[in-house]
């Protein structure tokens, strides 16, 4: 027991009255294994430990929790398989973790094609169950071992989002618990007898209250469960693999195709991704940097400091765009998408990678996109990962972003590792009405490393406030310090997020600052009093 | 000074009324929904004027109710507090026809027929809803949730970001229109609340002065098929099945009446010969070997006609060259008079919800017997069922016709509406836009959200002037 | 600066380059990517059937996972946590099946090995005095009677009376059958041994026992911490083998295979070892067994921890380029050979399968988290439809025989010898 005051033992005493005594820990082992993960932040604050980790069962029991939270004032977080942890570890005292691991239940609605899911279901378990009933949801870059209802809820942007949306968009009926321990659904599974399958409304959507280009972090309340929509999958039940571990490779039949097109230019490789947008051809798109196949492909470090050293994803693949044809409708689309994509290529100047690198990439890393194995390959060379860039507007902008971004990190080489190249990946939406990438730098995790690393996305955060870039660094960072820059949209917030969580104790302290910006407010109309002349309004643009 | 001389100052007084007359006509729209009359009609031209109308009802408390084009259906547009209509019709303008991002950029007031005309220049369309009033507002019916014909994408929403006039009046923008870097405002979770906090919200929350829409580009072939049943049941396996293999571009299914009336006089001859039920589906093709295209998808259409012994056809009752003619049709406005809704009888109350596909039967079913038992005919009712993102759900809509002179029926029109949407409620149909009394019905009962959308609304507008009366508000 | 001036910029820490072992980089360097908790993504079948980890599985919090062991390990290793600190740490490190589910899966992605750093922690706290109280009663049967099942070592060659089997103490062979301590206490499994001597009979195998002088293998006591134990009975074991003149050991116990095949090199053993599954496949092959009986049964295979994704995990072996090296398709291959029988897969097999529940030492020490990994895998061969499980472990088959019992299964857990001697051709017929 890190801290053992009364106001803990009072918290420990009801924690176990409502979970059971084998639901709830405190001793500082069990601490221990939820304070550290991959990021620099992690690294830097290794003794930052909660005070409490539960266990709950169900809804009921995370409701029992908020209202004890709320009432004895101590702040939790829920944290799913944990891979963004340092959004949820512990910021203040008596700090309690909600790992939800008992709640792990995934139903699908195979005719009307959608899953609801708890908040300890796999992306792996969630496309199992939608796969044998030829379905599919889409798998994020992280892995398909992150929790599918986390990554829709915070992030969201699977490998198939070209065709399906991104998976923010593709959540319906939601329960949430609020802060106050009060439930809310929302959609159709607000209102009686509908059940979950729509996620609009009733009125103003309030699954937005959730979501910018990252999520609140929970900061708003916990959901419990979730309905995802799954896509039609017209491939086989169970995903075809071969071999062993590490070396495991997946071919998915042939009517199934992939196309791996090398452009000469990045603004090539952006005006490919548009015509084939246009076209409205494919299941899944993507452009890959060198990097990011350099990460997914080796399987040791040996392998590919070897690829590295010979140059030979920058030299066979700088500017990537991966396409996979699907037969939603049968194999004569594929047929048909195969040579559109071939007036396509000619048209704007691509060309398809030699049999070798097809060879290569196929077996080894298309078919993460579908159903991830290697997500966290990238973390392969330095044991960790630093990604100050995750960015979304037009594809266009896309690439102008992270061309910018990749520039910006050549000033912090080392102690940035590499180069295969440009890490940037690409993933249009929509059928290219939009897209997003993620600029992702290997680094190591040694202390010194990790406070450069940190400086390097304090740097960056700088120039997207001032910019005016709605981008990652800008939504991490608490909605009150960047708000003033951003037509104030930290102002409503503010009293939302007092309203919701009166004694601050959801994720308490990151999303917005509330005591923060009342104080601002207050030293504001101190100064109106004092006649000084108001701040410039936002303009119309 | 009064609060006509004060906008008048603002906009001059050539935009400015509180005419009787004027007013009467801002009190009522086509729903049965009690009309209220606002105290003055602003007409502002653009975002600054709208930003200073608001900031000086905000100052006085007085309600400011948006009204986009001069149709409505739902009475989402009647102020139900009196007050300001702000009428955006002036606020027309197309602002940016951007095919390589797909979408059209335009201004709040800017029509179907409008948008429709100037995209299609650019050999593209905003994916319409079921034949739009030509002076309908395409910004109201994207933030108003109308389901689009084509459910051939995962995304049914269409608003990409906008720029608002919050009740203080200032402004604010969603999605990547928040930051000033962002150039081409396509994506709409930029912060937190992401953009579609604003979407079926009748501008409780602010007012949208303009917004970027997706856009697609016009198919350069098509071909129409026709699919006849007798029972909603089995159309509703063969919808589930054409959508599960992504075929076609519009997919809707219409009941004997709506058709009637979309086929216009020669329909309404034909009524006899049409099926209970048609399915209307579009295959189409874009620029690349488009007879190619066709020809697949077709295969696989008789495929599933095979399978569930359903017959496709190219024409419908007898009536040549309708399958040539229906794509145009349906990708532009309602041209004639009347408005097909109102061609039979003089006017339509609708009653429209979500709802799974397989659930259709069962809501038809009910509507028919509350309509017979309210002494209508079930031909009196039309039937719209709209599958949305891939047949994951549908949208149903019933519309009522009756004759708007005769006040007896208007009455037991209006009982109709009451006790209708009263059973969808009790049924599970999902009021995503919930407009007039069926705020009521479907906030009653959902007691986490409504406190919360009362908790956003106090935040975005603390004095209530932004339409109130609405929803939860 | 343009994408051909970019020049690369490496990794400092040698450990970033090139795999070896270091106990607290390997630690240090974990990432709680989560990998460590479920099998491979793309071999999820059913969401039921998804993890990988029993402990974690079991126990639910995160320290009962490679990812918490690896965070309890740092901070023991660097002295922030002290075993004082809280007494759950045994409980933490101890409630481990080492069946190196974590360690396959982690090096998917990794070039780390959470199993070795379980297993050093383990010897660490032996060292450090942490004991298990449950350990104690097998401490002293070791020291006493050579033995982990509580036995007496005079009964140690029993199963053997009357087979006319030689007695290596006395004789030399070319092959020792090693019968391992769970195969010498536990009566009911007896039959497998007698079985092998039946085959090796028949296939005119020059082999023999140890029979009373046989020591205990060592690997159990490896796997709770016992460095010390496990190297005096491997000297013991490669002596005896010597003196014997013994050039081929043959063992039907995985747990034994593993320690005498990748542990025993490092102690200077020299010999061939091969496990029974092995053999057999080589007997077969020389037509010294013919499978010519039918067998009309569905079964199913578990793959036990030790003949599987155990083997590349040692880390004089671990090449991180390298395929998991189990022994996977020699028993499926044996299987699919016996006329009559139908073969099919669990959801979770080769080095995703899913432990007995046995390994570590948990049979002994945790008997409820036992009963519950082996409950589990009885469940998921319940849903292939097959009549029984075959194996090659003692372990896992006393295992998964119990929570037979225990549930009332409609399943039987039968030994791959047991299989082929029932459909193995006798006598010329």
């Amino acid at each position: 027991m890190p801290y053992g005051d009364e106001k803990h033992s009072l918290i420990f005493q009801e924690l176990t009255n409502i979970l059971g005594e084998e639901n709830v820990r405190h001793g500082t082992a069990t601490m221990t294994a939820y304070s550290r993960c991959l990021f620099a932040v992690a690294t830097l604050n290794r003794a930052r430990k909660p005070e409490f980790v539960v266990l709950p069962r169900d809804t009921q029991d995370i409701q029992n929790i908020a209202r004890l939270a709320t009432r004895y004032e101590f702040p939790y977080s829920i944290m799913g398989s944990g891979v963004m942890m340092p959004l949820h570890s512990a910021a203040k005292r008596y700090w309690c973790i909600i790992d939800p691991k008992r709640m792990n239940r995934v139903e699908v609605d195979e005719k009307n094609m959608f899953a609801v899911i708890q908040p300890y279901v796999t992306h792996a378990q969630l496309q199992a169950e939608a796969m044998k009933r030829g379905l599919f949801n889409g798998i994020p870059l992280v892995g398909a071992q992150a929790m599918a209802l986390a990554n829709h809820v915070w992030h969201g942007w699977h490998g198939s989002a070209y065709r399906t949306g991104f998976a923010t968009r593709n959540i319906l009926g939601m329960e949430w618990v609020l802060p106050t321990g009060d439930i809310m659904t929302t959609g159709s599974l607000a209102v009686p007898n509908a059940g979950y399958f729509w996620g609009e409304g009733p009125g103003p959507d309030l699954r937005n209250l959730r979501k910018g280009l990252v999520s609140e972090n929970g900061s708003l309340g916990i959901i419990t469960k979730l309905a995802v929509k799954l896509h039609p999958w017209p491939g086989p039940k169970y995903f075809p693999v071969a071999d062993i571990r590490p070396c495991k490779t997946s071919e998915l039949p042939d009517d199934f195709q992939w196309h791996f097109i090398n452009y000469p230019t990045e603004k090539a490789c952006a005006d490919g991704m548009y015509a084939i947008g246009k076209a409205e051809i494919g299941g899944i798109m993507q452009r890959w940097g060198t990097q990011l196949i350099a990460w997914e492909y080796a399987k040791s470090n040996e392998e590919y400091l070897k690829l590295l050293e010979e140059g030979y994803w920058r030299k066979e693949c700088l500017n990537l765009v991966a396409i996979c044809l699907f037969p939603f409708t049968s194999a004569k689309q594929v047929a048909y998408e195969e040579k559109v994509l071939s007036c396509i290529i000619e048209r704007t100047g691509g060309k398809e990678v030699s049999q070798e690198v097809y060879d290569k990439l196929k077996p080894f890393v298309a078919n993460t996109l579908i159903r991830d194995n290697y997500g966290f390959r990238w973390t392969r060379p330095g044991n960790t990962m630093h990604t100050s860039m995750l960015f979304a507007d037009s594809l266009d902008a896309v690439f102008n972003a992270q061309e910018e971004h990749w520039q910006h990190i050549e000033g912090y080489k080392p102690p940035f590792l590499d180069d295969n190249g440009e890490s940037a990946w690409v993933l249009p939406f929509d059928f290219c009405h939009s897209g997003g990438c993620t600029v992702d730098q290997s680094h190591e995790k040694l202390e010194p490393v990790c406070q450069e690393v940190m400086k390097e996305a304090m740097d960056w955060l700088q120039h997207d406030i001032k910019a005016g870039m709605c981008a990652f660094t800008t939504n991490l960072a608490p909605a009150d310090v960047v708000g003033p820059k951003f037509a104030n949209y930290h102002l409503p917030l503010a009293k939302i997020k007092k309203a919701l969580d009166p004694k601050n104790v959801a994720n308490a302290g990151r999303f917005i600052d509330v005591a923060r910006v009342e104080k601002a407010q207050q030293e504001a109309a101190e100064k109106a009093k004092a006649q000084q002349p108001p701040p410039e309004a936002p303009k119309a643009h | 000074m009064a609060l006509k001389d004060d906008l008048a100052a603002i906009l001059g007084s050539d935009y400015v009324s509180d005419d009787p007359e004027i007013l009467a006509k801002y009190a009522a729209d086509w729903s049965l929904v009690q009309p209220r009359q606002p105290d003055v009609v602003a007409r502002p031209g653009n975002t600054e004027e709208v930003q200073a109308v608001i900031k000086n009802a905000s100052d006085r408390g007085i309600p400011v109710t948006p009204r986009s084009s001069g149709v409505g259906y739902y009475g989402g547009g009647i102020p139900s507090q009196g007050g300001i209509i702000v009428d955006l019709g002036r606020m027309n303008k197309i602002l940016q026809i951007d095919p390589r991002n797909k979408k059209v950029k335009i201004e709040a007031g800017a029509t179907w027929a409008q948008v429709q005309a100037e995209a299609a220049r650019s050999g593209m369309m905003v994916c319409s809803p079921l034949l739009p009033h030509p002076a309908k507002s395409v910004v109201t019916s994207a933030l108003e949730r109308e389901p689009i014909l084509i459910p051939k994408t995962e995304y049914s929403d269409q608003v990409l970001t906008q720029e608002l006039v919050l009740a203080s009046g200032e402004l604010f923008w969603t999605g990547t229109a928040l930051g000033k870097a962002m150039k081409d405002q396509c994506f709409p979770d930029a912060f937190v609340p992401g953009a579609r906090l604003w979407n079926g919200a009748q501008g409780t929350l602010g007012i949208t002065t303009w917004a970027n829409i997706k856009a697609e580009f016009l198919p350069v072939k098509d071909r129409t098929f026709f699919i006849a049943f007798d029972r909603p049941d089995d159309m509703v396996e063969a919808l589930y099945r054409i959508e599960r293999r992504m075929l076609g571009y519009e997919c809707l299914a219409l009941n004997r009446t709506n058709l009637a009336a979309i086929l216009g006089s020669g329909g309404e001859k034909a009524k006899d010969k049409l099926s209970p039920w048609t399915i209307i589906l579009i295959v189409s093709a874009l620029d690349y070997f488009p007879d190619e295209k066709i020809a697949y998808e077709e295969e696989s259409l008789a495929e599933i006609a095979k399978s569930l012994k359903f017959k496709t056809t190219h024409t419908l009752a007898g009536i040549t060259g309708l399958d040539a003619k229906l794509p145009a049709v349906l990708r532009k406005p309602w041209a004639d008079e009347p408005y097909w809704k109102h061609r039979q009888a003089g006017a339509s109350t609708d009653i429209f919800f979500h709802t799974t596909l397989d659930r259709a039967a069962e809501f038809e079913e009910a509507i028919n017997k509350i309509a017979v038992a309210g002494g209508f005919d079930t031909a009196d009712v039309g039937g719209y069922l709209q599958p949305l993102d891939r047949g994951r759900a549908g949208f149903l809509q019933f519309g009522l016709r009756y004759h708007p002179e005769d006040n007896a029926e208007v009455s037991r029109a209006r009982e109709f509406h009451r006790q209708a949407s009263e059973t969808v409620a009790r049924m599970g149909g999902f009021f995503t836009t919930p407009y007039g009394g069926w705020a009521d019905l479907v906030y009653s009962h959902t007691a986490g959200y409504t406190s919360t959308l009362k908790i956003v609304k106090d935040a975005y507008d603390p004095k209530h002037i932004l339409n109130p009366g609405k929803l939860c508000f | 600066m343009s994408a051909e001036e970019r020049k690369p910029s490496l990794p400092t820490d040698e450990f970033n380059r090139k795999w070896y072992w270091d106990f607290r980089k390997n630690a240090w360097y974990c990432l709680r990517c989560n990998n460590c908790k479920w099998i491979d993504n793309w071999e999820v079948k059913d969401a039921r059937f998804a993890r990988i980890c029993p402990s974690n599985a079991y126990y639910l919090f995160d320290t009962y996972a490679a990812q918490g062991r690896m965070d309890v390990s740092l901070d023991l290793i660097d002295g922030v946590l002290k075993y004082e600190d809280d007494p759950e740490i045994l409980d933490i490190l101890y409630a481990c099946n080492t069946c190196g589910g974590c360690d396959v899966m982690c090096k998917g992605v990794h070039d780390m090995s959470p199993i070795n750093v379980i297993l050093e922690m383990r010897a660490k706290m032996v060292e450090d005095g942490q004991l298990l109280p449950q350990y104690l009663p097998i401490l002293e049967s070791l020291r006493r009677e050579d033995n982990t099942m509580l036995g007496k070592k005079a009964d140690r060659g029993k199963w053997a009376e009357g087979l006319g089997i030689k007695n290596l103490a006395e004789e030399s062979a070319e092959v020792a059958f090693f019968t391992g301590c769970r195969f010498s206490f536990d009566e009911e499994l007896w039959k497998i041994p007698r079985a092998i001597a039946g085959i090796f009979k028949d296939a005119g195998v020059d082999f023999g026992i140890m029979g009373k002088d046989e020591n205990c293998c060592g690997s159990r006591p490896a796997q709770m911490g016992f460095k010390g134990e496990f190297t005096k009975y491997a000297e013991n074991n490669i002596d005896a083998w010597k003196n014997a003149g013994v050039k081929t050991v043959v063992t039907a116990c995985s747990d034994g295979y593993y320690a005498m095949k990748r542990l025993y090199p490092e102690v200077g053993s020299k010999v061939e070892v091969l496990h029974m599954v092995e053999f057999l496949a080589r007997l077969i092959e020389q037509g010294k067994i013919k499978l010519t009986k039918k067998v009309p049964m569905k079964v199913t295979y578990h793959d036990p921890c030790h003949l599987g994704r155990r083997l590349s995990q040692a880390i004089s072996v671990f090449n991180p380029n390298e395929r998991s090296m189990g022994i996977y398709e020699p028993p499926r291959d044996i299987i699919k050979a016996i006329p009559g029988v139908e073969m099919v897969e669990m959801f979770r097999n080769r080095e995703c399968a899913w432990c007995c529940g046995a390994g570590g030492g948990v049979i002994d020490t945790y008997p409820d988290f036992n009963s519950y990994t082996a409950t589990q895998r009885i469940i998921e061969a319940q849903e292939t439809g097959a009549e029984a499980i075959v194996t090659a472990c003692p372990w896992c088959e006393r295992s998964l025989g119990d929570a037979i019992k225990e549930t009332g299964a409609k399943i039987k857990v039968i030994d791959l010898v047991e299989l082929v001697d029932s459909a193995r051709q006798r006598g010329g017929k």
